[in-house]
């Protein structure tokens, strides 16, 4: 008499997926997701940022300095407890909003105009500094420099005053 | 087992996988550590003078911040963040920890970069956090709505994925960088460097105007460098046209841990040598580096791993030695 014979089907594997959505979901496809996400995000979506600093070096830059009555400069990070890159920074884009944005314009931005972001960027800096209780003294000048670079080669520095409070 | 020659370990090392790769032992465990103790310190005595979010970014869009500068609130925010990080070193309910960790160091983080100034030296950081927090939800998702665990890869555990999207983070901030460079440039950054020597003046003198009574730097010393670079413009391209190459093959990092180690070296480097050149520290890129690329702790793991060879070696000499001289676990496909 014959045993009974189980019968099981061999194991199949599940077809592959087409090669596209391999490709597609490779974990390394997270590199040009993430590039898109930050390029779309700009500066704008903090953590994200696409990391646009020093990226088209200009044959000029400019930065800013305080100094009190007699022109002695005032350690901005010990007062205002941030660096002076980044009160530099706050001060480039108070100039944004007084219509300053093209970087010929800021170059030789109009005195009228500079005083009143140099006065706007001072009254923030003289309350940072209170808040910590750092205060500037009174009263504080703030100046800005034009570093060039001409075309003989040669590094110039134009400084001049913008505003004081 | 079998005897690895040097030149079969360099090659385990050094073959491209381009997929999380197993992280063994002790690794997951001191890259946790590692990690959060950095991004503790990074929030350790941090106080805020400011009392508005003018400029807003992030979170800061939609939430008012302002809470974080008011007298007292930082200290319980730092204590809170760090009581979260605990659990997180042991890999405990990661699910909901991690996801609280990135909230925070978002939070404050964004508040700080809403002033009208964006600093970049925290983002890889919040990022790291970000997608570290992406993973272990999806983990999670996927297990709740499938109902069974995300099925890893041979030799995987959820810490070799913690470590390869971290990686991802790295290699992304750097190769946006580069996008960014010769978007914004009009792929003329190459060609405008010598220009650099202005914002190397520039940056000098800021150091100056930060901290003028203790800083090492004169009000208006002339910066050799610069000079350098404005009298050699073929060479500075050369120089600084280098790391803008290393920047772009940062996705190299995602190959092995050969390459993520050379990689994590070269740009470990290149931040040293900015710092000194142009007086900008980034040093939390440099540690995330030392952490995710160059991968301390696993070669930290591995020199354990050797070492406890070698006792079992010396307690046992008739048995062959288990283990090749750069033997890094195995990098099966899975």
């Amino acid at each position: 008499m014959d045993l009974p014979v189980a019968v099981t089907t061999p194991p199949t594997a599940p077809p592959p997926a087409p090669r596209w959505r391999r490709l597609l979901l490779h974990p390394l496809m997270a590199v040009p997701l993430f590039i898109i996400i930050t390029q779309q995000l700009g500066e704008k979506g903090y953590p994200f940022s696409n990391f646009p600093m020093y990226s088209n070096p200009s044959d000029w830059d400019d930065y800013i300095y305080l100094t009190d009555a007699q022109n002695q400069p005032i350690g901005i990070q010990t007062h205002v407890g941030m660096s002076s890159a980044k009160l530099n920074k706050v001060f480039n884009n108070t100039m944004k909003d007084f219509g300053l944005r093209q970087s010929a314009v800021k170059r030789n931005a109009p005195p009228e105009i500079e005083s009143k972001v140099g006065a706007e960027v001072l009254a923030k800096a003289r309350r940072w500094s209170e808040n910590r209780q750092r205060p500037l003294p009174q009263p504080t000048r703030l100046h800005r420099v034009i570093i060039e670079l001409q075309p003989d080669g040669r590094l110039t520095e134009r400084t001049h005053f913008v505003a004081e409070g | 087992m079998t005897h690895f020659t040097f030149k079969e370990a360099l090659w385990s090392v050094f073959r491209p996988v381009w997929r999380p790769l197993p992280a063994p032992g002790p690794e997951g465990f001191l890259a946790r550590l590692a990690f959060a103790l950095m991004a503790l310190t990074m929030m350790w005595g941090l106080r805020f003078q400011f009392d508005s979010q003018d400029v807003p970014t992030g979170l800061a869009h939609f939430v008012d911040l302002t809470f974080l500068s008011k007298p007292g609130v930082m200290p319980w925010v730092t204590g809170i963040f760090a009581v979260l990080c605990v659990p997180y070193i042991f890999a405990q309910g990661l699910a909901v920890v991690l996801p609280l960790l990135t909230l925070i160091h978002c939070s404050v983080f964004a508040f700080f970069n809403s002033q009208g100034y964006k600093s970049h030296g925290n983002q890889i950081i919040s990022l790291i956090l970000l997608a570290q927090a992406a993973v272990v939800v999806f983990f999670a998702a996927h297990r709740w709505i499938k109902g069974r665990p995300f099925p890893l890869r041979a030799g995987r555990t959820r810490d070799s994925y913690l470590i390869y999207y971290s990686q991802v983070v790295i290699a992304g901030v750097y190769m946006t960088s580069v996008v960014s460079k010769l978007d914004v440039s009009n792929f003329r950054w190459i060609q405008n460097l010598p220009n650099m020597s202005v914002q190397l003046v520039k940056t000098h003198r800021q150091e100056f105007y930060s901290k003028p009574e203790t800083s090492t730097v004169s009000r208006d010393a002339e910066v050799p460098a610069a000079r350098w670079m404005i009298d050699h413009p073929h060479q500075t391209r050369l120089l600084l046209g280098s790391g803008l190459l290393l920047e772009a093959l940062c996705f190299l990092v995602l190959a092995n841990r050969g390459w993520a180690l050379v990689l994590g070296v070269s740009i470990t480097v290149m931040h040293i040598a900015i710092a000194s050149l142009m007086r900008l520290y980034f040093d939390f890129n440099v540690y995330a580096s030392l952490i995710f690329l160059v991968n301390a702790p696993f070669w930290i793991a591995w020199i354990i791993r050797r070492f406890a060879d070698h006792q079992e070696a010396a307690a046992h000499p008739s048995q062959p030695p288990t283990r090749g001289p750069l033997e890094a676990p195995p990098v099966t496909r899975g």
